[in-house]
């Protein structure tokens, strides 16, 4: 382990651990995506339950079925946030291997460029603003999380 | 007669949030992984509405709505994308490709039938 890389080009270690990152991230995302689908599945569930009880026409029955529906509804908005945390995973993942990529090939990077392509797997508005924020220091970039982005929007054309 | 929805989304989850939500409406649901699959379906078969994811692998949703279009069973079909992408931009794209409406995660279910009431 002492030996590990050490007779190479500072780069080779550097790709590695770049490497490393990016299959530590895959792993935790594979674990989570599994429990993730059993969490929406039983929302889901949940949300048939309540539709079926609904269709009673039972007094009774349909105000449990609201309550029902109502509480599955916001946790389905909540678990969508596992869908946005996957994809944020796979976007930092994604830049990082561009970096590794031109590590190991051992090229000089045109750095504009390396960080045009590593924000182009940035598809979110907040990814984008954080990413310039610490990249270029844009001075109306702001690392916070738009109030906007934890919201739905509905636009038809 | 129920109303086919088909739901396209590389996220099991997300697909099995979007089939329940549609389900308890009393729509028909089927569902497909990719821009691909959705498309062989779409050749073979008619739904009513689509919804789809934006990001995806084999085929994005953006180019599934601009290839649906050149179907003449799916001209005037409402095609919605739902997806985390807010750029001003990706919108633009997805509206020349031909879809109806762009729907930004999360989606809020009775958000979500309000707009396919709309729509069918």
């Amino acid at each position: 382990m002492d030996e590990c890389h050490s007779n190479q080009s500072p780069s080779v270690p550097l790709a590695a651990v770049l490497e490393l990152v990016a299959m530590q991230l895959e792993v935790a995302m594979q674990n989570a995506a599994a429990q993730a689908e059993r969490l929406s599945g039983s929302v889901a569930a949940f949300t048939i339950i309540g539709a079926r009880m609904r269709a009673t026409n039972d007094p009774k029955l349909a105000e449990f079925a609201q309550s029902i529906e109502e509480e599955a509804a916001r946790a389905m908005m909540a678990m969508q946030f596992h869908d946005q945390l996957a994809q944020r995973v796979t976007h930092v993942r994604d830049a990082l291997g561009d970096l590794h990529d031109e590590l190991l090939a051992g090229n000089t990077p045109d750095w504009n460029e390396l960080v045009a392509k590593m924000r182009a797997h940035y598809t979110m508005e907040d990814e984008r603003r954080l990413f310039d924020l610490v990249m270029w220091a844009f001075p109306d970039a702001t690392g916070k999380r738009d109030e906007e982005a934890l919201q739905s929007s509905v636009e038809l054309f | 007669m129920t109303r086919m929805i088909m739901t396209v989304d590389d996220s099991t989850s997300m697909r099995q949030m979007v089939k329940a939500t549609l389900q308890s409406a009393g729509y028909g649901v089927v569902e497909a992984s990719d821009g691909q699959e959705a498309l062989d379906y779409a050749r073979e078969n008619t739904v009513d509405l689509v919804i789809s994811d934006v990001n995806m692998p084999r085929m994005d949703g953006i180019t599934l709505v601009h290839e649906l279009r050149t179907l003449a069973t799916y001209r005037l079909t409402p095609l919605l994308l739902l997806t985390t992408e807010s750029s001003q931009e990706k919108k633009m794209e997805g509206k020349r490709a031909g879809a109806t409406g762009w729907i930004v995660k999360p989606f809020n279910p009775t958000q979500l039938l309000a707009t396919l009431q709309k729509l069918l």
